[in-house]
């Protein structure tokens, strides 16, 4: 709007909707968060940290103290800036946002909903309600990592683990801020299946298929070349973060 | 010395309460009858013929345009050096966002809305942004072709410099024989070192309003220097200086950016033209395409003997000044000045150029061409240091100047007090080693590389300027400082006050230090070159002291005793010998005044650079030097190249602090500007546009920013020419920030050394990789 790229006529605040401001665990141990729920909140929610610390941790290190006491989850995703935290992680984990006009709601995978700079699959009757969050059972877990030059990430990444006796069964890896979207990179996330959660090599090979797989966009955060090297070290300091948090909660 | 009561300690800024309650009038806040609101038309292209503007649908709506048809009455070009920039493009535009024509309307909407229905058609032309570019055969010409006229030129002939029409200005300098010195020393380090332009970021944008009665021009501006802008806008429109009056309300911020005339030429035109006042307040967008730091190339090559003795230096400097001059010349001069550091240098030989290029015009900037050069001579030193295997604070040490040497060869001696900055900087940072045996998780567990560095700087005032100062001293005793010199929020009004009451025995509460107003404040250069509390600040002194004269003049009369036997004792006038024979001040003015209004005004005028001569002219005062080190601890993320400072300490030389607080927090700033200045700050340029030209794209350091460790030191080697032995401390410190974190990098990375700011963590990983160490010739 400073731009004059968007000239509303109207703004509706909808943090005056109580139900947007949810924050519930769902029977089968996933986690439904509100659109209006703000950053902070999350941050200091016991019930988000239960479900799992990374998300609290990403929560508590959005943008700075101001944007995290006033902005929302929902607008953030919304807003598809793609400098920013949430959508990597949610995605990682497996989340979807409900989207719902005045007949019904519409459930899309985060990776689904946002397309581009500033773009989202939306449509402009609806409104996004909530993100949900399927369960992370035990032997599973979640981690995120970043690397932020300026306020706002310059590369995000996050993968989540699931285990059997101590050998990753599946894996999800998403890659965000190098580009204009968050993106799911399959590849890498197949290299880590089948290998044990100790194996540094194995990690280091999927690191090496993440630097080659993602595309990144070059801008001031850095070349091409650059962003690689990120993603090939953020992939290895976020599959040993998640490995290392299944063993600690299997001991 | 007698004394001091309130020299020297912290009293809290005057105006600070003001402020903190928003009660403070900057030029926005103000709203004159009639007034009307400017829009700017600007140019979406770096360089462009202008082919067809067309205002009919603009001027439709009812508001004024201005384009530059209508100053065909005037030579409608300004600049502090050279008058090369137009009020508005005539043919051309020379970098994005150039005023092409300006608007006013009843409301800042519609001078918006207006703006938006002027059509222009630009041809486009070849454009150059980058300064050794600029300077190579076949360049785009951002002026005019052919040969720059010699008086272009200082210190040398023309052929000493490239054969460029892009060169600006040049200035050569020469002592001994830099050639044969660099012949002559046992080896040479040679290295390019380059800092991009950056933004002042003031809190308060550019901001003026203009008002015109019959031939007369009254200017309310955020301007930093009243009188200058004054003389600037008379020579625009022909008119007397008496018959432009600058207004300064309270400033938000200036480092520099707002030291000459910006906007206030547009402002004063549309004015004109529109018949009524017109205010414009730039959009942080548009401060942005008004002024910067100028970015800098500088190649170095110093010739030492092992024994680490510096023996000679070639420089070439290339200081981008944009597409107008602005302080350009001025700048290239100082760097070249400036080149050799605080370092005995037998030989030297400088080549330094402002360069046109298609961006936005560079100015002055807190340090004005040092923190530039800073970065090359102090990066080189650690370079030498290594190479030799000599500590560099040791080898800093043997090479810096002491007292009773001069700046310059055949120069005046002066006290050089740049090494106890040296020591007490080198004495709060840790070395490596330590840092590493220190219990800091964070470091052992992330396997992070840490490093240590200093650096020092030497700043010189601008010379010859001009302070004059009025003192009034009321029948009350209260007192009135008049001065146009501008608190651009650093507390200048507070020091002043302070070196008046110290004099007069006043608290100061009860002095008032006008805001500037040309038409009843004396002439100042302006609030540049750390210059406010040496200069004004000596010229209150001398004017309170003759009002401290005359007041001890009535008293004797009234107590029947001679002047001569007389003292002020805070608030009364006592006999020297027998203290309890006093009358208090109030008494004295009141006697003097039978009881009447009156008061005692005395004006001094102060002189900073060679006496002119005159006998009655012994306010003369030698430009002073400042002195200033900086020392840094940083720990470098070996994988992503991302820098974080655990430490950083600097030391400024202040000859007396007047107020030990106001001191502190101008080092802070300046340690926390230059933190932004080595590790993020950088306006980008792409395809000859600014990219990054707003406060959403703009990195600029924050509280997060702010090293864990991070203390101020002040230095107090006493001036023997300022007002109670004090010196300026606004620029000096920010000068060696950058080069002390480069130097503490370069020393966690092994040596490895980049050699360009910012330090982005790109530019920190790719030296990690590529160990490219010291180049020696």
């Amino acid at each position: 709007m400073k731009m004059g790229l968007a000239e509303p006529r109207y703004l509706i605040d909808l943090k005056a909707i109580p139900d947007l401001g949810r924050l519930d665990i769902a029977s089968d141990g996933g986690i439904r968060i509100g659109a209006t729920v703000t950053h902070a909140a999350i941050a200091a929610s016991e019930a988000v940290r239960n479900y799992a610390a990374s998300l609290a941790e990403m929560a508590a290190g959005i943008g700075n103290i101001r944007v995290r006491s006033v902005g929302t989850l929902g607008g953030n995703l919304a807003f598809a800036e793609p400098h920013s935290d949430p959508a990597t992680l949610l995605a990682a984990a497996g989340g979807a946002v409900e989207l719902s006009d005045d007949s019904m709601v519409r459930r899309l995978p985060i990776e689904d909903f946002v397309i581009g700079e500033f773009q989202t699959n939306r449509r402009q009757e609806e409104v996004l309600v909530a993100v949900t969050l399927p369960p992370l059972p035990k032997g599973a877990a979640l981690a995120y990592q970043r690397v932020r030059n300026f306020e706002r990430p310059a590369a995000t990444l996050a993968v989540r683990l699931d285990s059997d006796h101590g050998r990753i069964v599946n894996s999800r890896v998403v890659v965000g801020s190098i580009g204009v979207t968050v993106s799911l990179l399959v590849r890498t996330a197949d290299a880590l299946i089948g290998a044990s959660l100790d194996d540094g090599d194995a990690i280091r090979r999927a690191a090496g298929e993440a630097a080659s797989e993602c595309s990144p966009d070059v801008d001031l955060n850095g070349s091409e070349e650059y962003k690689r090297h990120l993603v090939f070290t953020l992939l290895q300091r976020a599959a040993l973060a998640a490995a290392s948090s299944i063993r600690t909660s299997a001991a | 010395m007698d004394a001091l009561h309130i020299v020297g300690t912290n009293v809290p800024r005057l105006d600070g309460l003001e402020k903190v309650k928003g009660g403070a009038a900057y030029v926005g806040d103000i709203a004159l009858p009639g007034q009307w609101h400017a829009a700017v038309v600007r140019s979406p292209l770096p360089h462009a013929r202008l082919v067809r503007l067309d205002t009919a649908a603009a001027e439709a709506t009812g508001a004024t345009v201005l384009t530059i048809g209508d100053l065909a009455d005037i030579h409608p070009y300004f600049g502090s050096s050279i008058r090369d920039q137009p009020v508005v493009a005539a043919d051309r535009v020379r970098f994005e966002g150039e005023p092409v024509a300006a608007v006013a309307a009843r409301t800042p909407e519609a001078a918006a809305a207006a703006a938006e229905l002027i059509d222009v058609e630009y041809e486009p032309l070849p454009h150059v942004t980058d300064p050794v570019e600029a300077i190579a055969d076949g360049a785009p010409c951002v002026h005019n072709a052919g040969a720059p006229a010699p008086s272009r030129f200082a210190g040398g002939s023309p052929d000493l410099f490239p054969a460029s029409p892009n060169i600006c200005a040049g200035f050569f300098v020469r002592h001994g024989d830099g050639a044969l010195g660099l012949a002559a020393a046992d080896e040479v380090i040679e290295g390019t070192y380059a800092t991009p332009a950056i933004q002042h970021a003031h809190l308060e944008p550019h901001s003026a309003i203009a008002s015109w009665e019959q031939d007369r021009l009254t200017i309310w501006s955020s301007t930093q220097g009243p009188s200058v802008v004054r003389g600037q806008l008379a020579d625009l429109f022909g008119l007397p200086h008496s018959r432009v009056r600058v207004r300064v309300p309270v400033v938000g911020g200036g480092f520099g950016g707002k030291s000459f005339a910006t906007i206030e030429p547009l402002v004063a035109a549309l004015a004109r033209k529109t018949g009524r006042p017109v205010q414009l307040v730039l959009t942080r967008e548009e401060v942005f395409q008004t002024l910067t730091r100028h970015a800098a190339v500088v190649r170095m090559a110093t010739g030492f003997n092992r024994d680490g003795t510096l023996v000679a230096r070639q420089v070439e400097i290339l200081y981008d000044t944009g597409a107008y001059a602005d302080s350009g010349p001025r700048t290239c001069r100082k760097g070249a000045r400036l080149s050799s550091g605080p370092y005995r240098l037998p030989h030297q030989e400088v080549r330094s150029m402002a360069i046109y290029t298609n961006k936005v015009p560079a100015g002055a900037f807190r340090g004005f061409g040092l923190p530039q050069i800073c970065w090359a001579y102090e990066s080189q030193m650690d370079e030498i240091a290594l190479h030799l295997d000599i500590d560099p604070v040791e080898l800093r040490e043997r090479n810096l100047l002491v007292d009773g040497e001069s700046p310059a060869p055949g120069g005046r001696p002066i006290s050089f007090s740049v090494g106890r900055c040296l020591d007490a900087v080198a004495e709060a940072v840790e070395r490596p080693a330590s840092i590493e045996a220190s219990d800091d998780p964070r470091i052992r567990s992330a396997r992070l590389l840490v490093g240590s560095g200093v650096a020092c700087a030497m700043k010189s005032m601008t010379s010859p300027t001009t302070s004059i100062a009025t003192v009034s001293m009321n029948a009350d005793a209260s007192v009135q400082v008049l001065t146009s010199s501008v608190d651009i929020g650093q507390g200048s009004r507070t020091v002043l006050a302070q070196i008046a009451g110290e004099v007069l025995g006043r608290p100061p509460s009860e002095i008032h230090v006008s805001l500037p107003d040309t038409d009843v404040t004396p002439f100042d250069q302006g609030t540049i070159s750390s210059r406010i509390t040496y200069a004004v600040g000596k010229a209150v002194l001398l004017a309170a002291s003759k009002v401290r004269k005359s007041l001890l003049e009535f008293a004797a009369i009234q107590l029947e005793i001679s002047p001569l036997d007389l003292e002020l004792a805070g608030d009364a006038v006592r006999v020297r010998d027998s203290p309890t024979i006093r009358r208090s001040t109030v008494e004295v003015l009141r006697s003097a005044f039978d009881g009447r209004g009156g008061a005692i005004t005395e004006t001094s005028r102060v002189r900073v650079g060679p006496p002119e001569g005159r006998p009655e002219d012994d306010n003369a005062m030698p430009p002073a030097y400042m002195f200033a080190a900086a020392g840094a601890e940083v720990a470098v993320d070996p994988e992503t190249g991302a820098v974080a400072i655990r430490r950083l300490v600097v030391a400024s030389d202040v000859g007396r602090a007047i107020n030990p607080r106001l001191c502190h927090m101008q080092n802070e700033g300046s340690m926390l500007m230059g933190v932004g200045s080595a590790l993020f700050e950088e306006l980008a340029y792409d395809g000859g546009q600014l990219v990054n030209g707003s406060f959403l794209a703009y990195p600029l350091p924050s509280i997060r920013d702010q090293p864990a460790s991070f203390q101020s030191l002040l230095v107090e080697d006493p001036h023997p020419n300022g007002p109670f032995e004090a010196r300026g401390i606004g620029e000096a410190a920010i000068a060696p920030v950058a080069a002390a974190i480069g130097n503490a990098v370069a020393d966690a990375l092994g040596g490895r050394r980049v050699r360009t700011i910012p330090l982005t963590p790109e530019r920190v990983a790719a030296a990690i990789a590529d160990a490219p160490i010291t180049e020696t010739v």
